[in-house]
């Protein structure tokens, strides 16, 4: 692929996602309008517009993508800063995620066999919770399929962040600091867009909860899957 | 730059190890956890590392686009059985919000009751917020 073409390519993602950022912050950063759905969405339309084959694209936008293992490296900067400070309550939280996350997970393996999901759905469920970063470096190591693995991460993080908050107002759970903690273990990253609504300690909790759950799916989904 | 050249090395060396010992890992997560390791010998962020890490971080949600754009190969093909995924999906997402919410209220309640000191969370914390969001 010519160079030109590539950098092309690289603009007008750069380009759509800006505008994403742009909606988002002027729907009063909406939890739904996340600006790499909207930026997704409008690559999507543009390929079966254009013809263009998505090899194509995903080759050319490699300058952008090549960099996420870095950056995946980079999460380590902030876990440590947050564990720092959430130190003294430290043990219950792991406890949770341990136990929060066996639960998550393995509901959805468990109702996946239920249902007789093929296996490949079921590989994609096994990160569903996980923030796609981290959930596709997993799909890379079990061999699940990289367009199931992001349907079924946007498709929990998009309904938890629509479900959720009620849900645990309907269980009388109130606290900012457990529904975010929650919202993060559940929903990633739009689990912490959606805890901005209540406030900074819910969204330092929800962080929290992302970052655990990412580095213990990470740790135990493919271990798991190796004993298999 | 030496944070930047210092979180691709570490990815490197993490790819690096997952290939050669053949480990379940991915190398993305080994050198974020050599990275975290370090991090707790050193206890503290030097400067060049926070400042790359910012940096990379804003751009996160934009390297996803590239990847994200592979549900397009679900247009073409929709795999049979794509509803029955979804409807388990929502209700993982119920019982495992529920479950996760419970237990987390359970444990933080009974741990701080053990140690006499209600007012931990709400006074000692302020966070570092990353999101997979808008650049701010």
């Amino acid at each position: 692929m010519p160079s030109t073409t590539s950098l092309g390519l690289i603009a007008i993602t750069v380009v759509v996602f800006a505008a994403g950022s742009y909606l988002y912050q002027r729907s009063g950063k909406f939890p739904v309008l996340q600006p790499v759905l909207i930026a997704i969405l409008a690559i999507v339309i543009m390929l079966l517009l254009t013809g263009l084959p998505y090899d194509q694209y995903y080759e050319g936008t490699s300058a952008l993508h090549s960099l996420l293992g870095p950056t995946i490296v980079a999460l380590a900067v902030p876990l440590f800063d947050n564990l720092r400070k959430a130190r003294t309550v430290l043990l219950p939280l792991l406890g949770s995620v341990l136990l929060g996350g066996l639960a998550v997970t393995g509901s959805a393996l468990l109702l996946g066999q239920i249902f007789g999901l093929d296996f490949l759905m079921e590989l994609s469920l096994a990160t569903k919770s996980v923030t796609a970063p981290i959930a596709l470096s997993v799909a890379e190591k079990i061999g699940g399929s990289v367009p199931l693995t992001i349907l079924s991460v946007f498709t929990t993080g998009i309904l938890g962040v629509i479900v959720t908050p009620s849900i645990l107002r309907w269980v009388n759970i109130k606290d900012p600091v457990v529904t975010g903690f929650t919202l993060g273990i559940t929903s990633h990253a739009f689990g912490i867009a959606r805890s901005v609504e209540l406030g900074s300690e819910a969204v330092a909790f929800a962080t929290l909860g992302m970052a655990l759950m990412g580095c213990g799916s990470a740790l135990l989904v493919p271990t798991l899957f190796r004993l298999i | 730059m030496f944070g930047f050249a210092f979180f691709i090395g570490m990815y490197l060396l993490g790819n690096y190890l997952s290939i050669q010992f053949s480990l379940p890992i991915p190398g993305s997560i080994i050198g974020f956890g050599l990275v975290f390791v370090l991090l707790t010998i050193r206890r503290k962020v030097d400067t060049p590392l926070k400042e790359a890490a910012d940096s990379m971080l804003r751009y996160l949600a934009l390297m996803l686009v590239p990847i994200g754009v592979g549900v397009v190969k679900l247009i073409g093909a929709v795999p049979p059985g794509i509803s029955k995924l979804m409807l388990v999906l929502v209700i993982a997402l119920v019982l495992g919000g529920i479950a996760t919410a419970k237990l987390t209220q359970w444990l933080l309640a009974r741990y701080l009751t053990s140690s006499k000191d209600f007012a931990v969370i709400s006074k000692d914390v302020v966070f570092h917020n990353v999101s997979v969001g808008a650049p701010k």
